[in-house]
């Protein structure tokens, strides 16, 4: 007896083998779900925040095509914003900067409302259907609130007043913080030409971002709205209080 | 299972370290770059556009 078990399992051993490899699996499965976790807390949020930083001064380097003369005041007065001519689907063209939300606030706008490939990856996308920068009516773009790099966890901490700064090839257009609103996700009409309705104000150029509400939920929509204000070119230097962050001085 | 897979590895006790390791870092990675966006996308979805 004793010679035959040393050659061939018992039922017992095989029983107690088999569920050693299940056991190991399972804690296997247990440490992949916790790193998961980490990844979509921390790690993605930190390699997407990497990913927006190295592109904004990527635009940066690309749109600076000469160096500005002489910084001149944030009031100057350049007129009336021109319109931003437009790209296409999917293309970047802007980068936008909040400085109320952090010193790192930049992120690349690109054309395109879509989760894998533009959202995910840390994009204020922008509704297709809707304006450009200067252009009368309504430059609508979506972000994430948290996570994926997104820098909007304190957005419903605007105060009125704070500027949002859009950057395009051409130069600087300043919107400056109206209000929120609160929607359910399928009110389109907060991305109209003027917001609740499909016909341009003259003269009115706002943008409007959404992001999801309740903070870690998508229940419903926040809504911030902003009127543009004035607009600098490009060869006038960026305004003061995205200087340091716009020509590549913060990461 | 493990310890099977680890007796499996050939070399001295450092070439197995490396091995494994390099196993490890090579499995994280994978996961990272393929499995964990995909598994984000069908899990954790998180609309912030409006939309009928």
């Amino acid at each position: 007896m004793r010679h035959r078990q040393n050659r061939r399992l018992t039922t017992d051993q095989i029983v107690t083998r088999v569920l050693g490899v299940v056991g190991e699996l399972l804690i296997t499965l247990g440490v992949i779900v916790l790193f998961f976790l980490a990844w979509q807390l921390w790690i993605n949020n930190a390699i997407v925040t990497n990913e927006q930083t190295t592109m904004t001064k990527e635009l940066q380097e690309e749109w600076q095509t000469e160096t500005p003369t002489t910084s001149t005041p944030d009031n100057t007065d350049y007129g009336v914003a021109p319109a931003f001519a437009g790209v296409g689907e999917g293309t970047k063209f802007a980068t936008i900067y909040i400085p109320r939300l952090g010193a790192n606030s930049g992120r690349v706008a690109a054309n395109s409302v879509d989760l894998p490939s533009v959202l995910n990856h840390g994009y204020y996308g922008h509704y297709p259907q809707s304006q450009w920068p200067g252009q009368a009516g309504n430059f609508a773009v979506a972000i994430h609130r948290t996570n994926w790099g997104s820098p909007f966890g304190d957005s419903n901490k605007l105060e009125s007043g704070d500027k949002i700064y859009v950057e395009t090839k051409d130069g600087y257009y300043t919107y400056v913080f109206r209000n929120y609103e609160y929607v359910l996700p399928t009110t389109v009409s907060v991305i109209l030409p003027t917001p609740g309705k499909n016909t341009v104000t003259k003269d009115q150029s706002l943008i409007t971002i959404t992001t999801c509400n309740p903070l870690l939920g998508d229940a419903e929509r926040l809504i911030v709205y902003g009127v543009l204000d004035s607009w600098r070119p490009r060869s006038a230097g960026p305004p003061s209080a995205i200087a340091l962050e716009a020509s590549g001085k913060v990461s | 299972m493990y310890a099977a897979l680890w007796r499996i590895l050939p070399g001295p006790l450092w070439v197995r370290i490396l091995t494994a390791t390099t196993a490890v870092v090579v499995v994280a990675t994978l996961l990272m770059v393929f499995v964990f966006p995909a598994v984000d996308l069908a899990l954790t979805t998180r609309e912030v556009t409006v939309g009928q």
